[in-house]
């Protein structure tokens, strides 16, 4: 069902940006499987889009994530670490360090 | 001596301490979830007499710190924050985990910072209660102050270093320092306004961690987070923002400023400010007993939530005069300052009526 993951990440005490793209078709099977594992868990699909910034508080993470599956259809979610679900935090950390790697190449 | 409280409840304070300090964990926790909502009713009074225009209420706050430090179990809710408490002021021992006991500690450094220093008592300088939680998330590799608490991750060894973050006194006071600039100047969190509430945080934190090391202007590295990023020196350099780590994007001039840049950006700006104000004072002075002064009244008593770069440096360049005399060497110091990143402080009118209004004797 997915086919292309956008991953962003900036603010946070350091205001270090993380960003990666995923194609699912050229990760290897165990690791697909895991990141669909890892969306499914998030109930990603479900998820409102939360692009209001937080009244209060201050370095947190800001994350966007955008899913495009493979039947054309885009889903957003913009949240902080103030705002985010619980259950996304599993997906966002995979993402994040996702990112971290790909950076230290 | 216990902490009293002007609230009424059935279960006298005392004796909420008292359980605190001798009760069953179970009896532990109630007792201070009560105590919380005590403290959060007794804030609401507060704030709510002064929207009504009566004045500020005179409220009796505590006047020992008090720190509390919660495990938040690796849960990504922060909604379920702040999470188990393990360690409170009672709390005389260490509990073995490292990274609260360090947190504790640190906590504590940045309370009796605020409080010698500064005379400032906590972030609402009324007594409020430090609440900070310890592993959230899983490798999450932040600290953030939430409006009521800080969080801290546990690093992930990919950027962050683990078991540091909890544990660096600098993270702590940067977010601590959010906590009173959010009962001060409450800058809001995004431009130039966004830029200085780091700043502050930036700014307080060096001198927390100078005033605790007994180092002098020309003793201190000047960095925020030193030895916590798994590439790089440091999260911030005061003195050279944009070289602490290989892709710091950090700027310390204006000619590099554009609307729209990151927050913890354009703070170089400031930061780099302050840095030369304190090396113009003396390589041989203390920050926080001169520059410090300086920018803790006006953080106090005169930015406030739209408060830009300008205004920032108008200010202080004022409050130097009024402190240390107009053409002083401070007042002088202040102006480099700002000239080195490219700022020309404004004569304003006399403000001696405005910041005497608020415990001008305290700070001077």
């Amino acid at each position: 069902m997915v086919w292309k993951i956008y991953f962003q990440q900036s603010g946070g005490l350091t205001g270090i940006d993380n960003n990666i793209s995923i194609d699912s078709d050229l990760l290897v099977p165990e690791e697909a499987s895991e990141l669909q594992h890892l969306i499914d868990e998030a109930r990603f699909f479900d998820l409102p889009s939360q692009p209001e910034a937080p009244l209060r508080g201050a370095d947190y993470l800001e994350y966007k994530i955008t899913i495009e599956t493979n039947d054309n259809k885009k889903y957003s979610l913009n949240t902080t670490d103030l705002t985010m679900p619980p259950n996304v935090g599993p997906l966002i950390r995979y993402l994040r360090q996702k990112a971290i790697k790909e950076g230290l190449r | 001596m216990k902490p009293s409280s002007s609230c009424c409840f059935i279960i006298p304070p005392d004796l909420l301490y008292q359980i605190i300090k001798e009760g069953t964990p179970e009896q532990k926790e109630k007792a201070l979830r009560t105590l919380e909502v005590s403290e959060s009713l007794r804030t609401q009074r507060s704030i709510l007499a002064g929207i009504r225009g009566g004045g500020p209420l005179k409220v009796a706050g505590h006047q020992q710190k008090r720190r509390i430090v919660y495990d938040a179990h690796h849960s990504y809710d922060i909604f379920s924050l702040p999470g188990e408490p393990k360690r409170y002021e009672e709390n005389t021992q260490d509990i073995g985990d490292k990274d609260l006991d360090n947190c504790f500690h640190n906590t504590g450094i940045v309370y009796d910072f605020y409080k010698e220093v500064f005379m400032r008592n906590s972030m609402d300088d009324n007594g409020m209660a430090m609440h900070s939680s310890i592993h959230f998330g899983v490798d999450f590799d932040n600290a953030l102050w939430t409006g009521n608490q800080m969080v801290y991750g546990d690093g992930s060894d990919l950027f962050l270093k683990k078991g540091l973050v909890a544990s660096n006194l600098t993270v702590t006071a940067h977010e601590l320092t959010h906590g009173v600039t959010d009962y001060e100047a409450n800058l809001v969190y995004r431009g130039q306004p966004g830029a200085l509430n780091e700043h502050m945080s930036d700014v307080f934190a060096i001198m927390c961690d100078q005033w605790f090391n007994k180092h002098r202007v020309d003793e201190s590295l000047w960095l925020i987070g030193k030895d916590m990023l798994v590439e790089g020196q440091a999260l911030r350099s005061l003195k050279e923002p944009g070289t602490s780590y290989p892709s710091d994007k950090q700027i310390s001039h204006m000619q590099d400023y554009h609307t729209g840049m990151r927050i913890h950006f354009s703070s170089g700006i400031p930061n780099k400010a302050f840095y030369v104000t304190c090396k113009e004072i003396g390589n041989n002075s203390y920050s926080w007993e001169k520059a410090g002064k300086i920018w803790y009244v006006a953080l106090r008593d005169r930015l406030r939530e739209y408060s830009k770069f300008q205004d920032a440096a108008d200010i202080t360049f004022e409050i130097g005069g009024l402190i240390f005399g107009k053409g002083s060497k401070e007042q002088n110091a202040v102006h480099k300052g700002w000239e080195a990143v490219g700022i020309m402080p404004r004569e304003g009118p006399d403000i001696t009526k405005v910041i005497g209004k608020k415990r001008k004797q305290d700070i001077l």
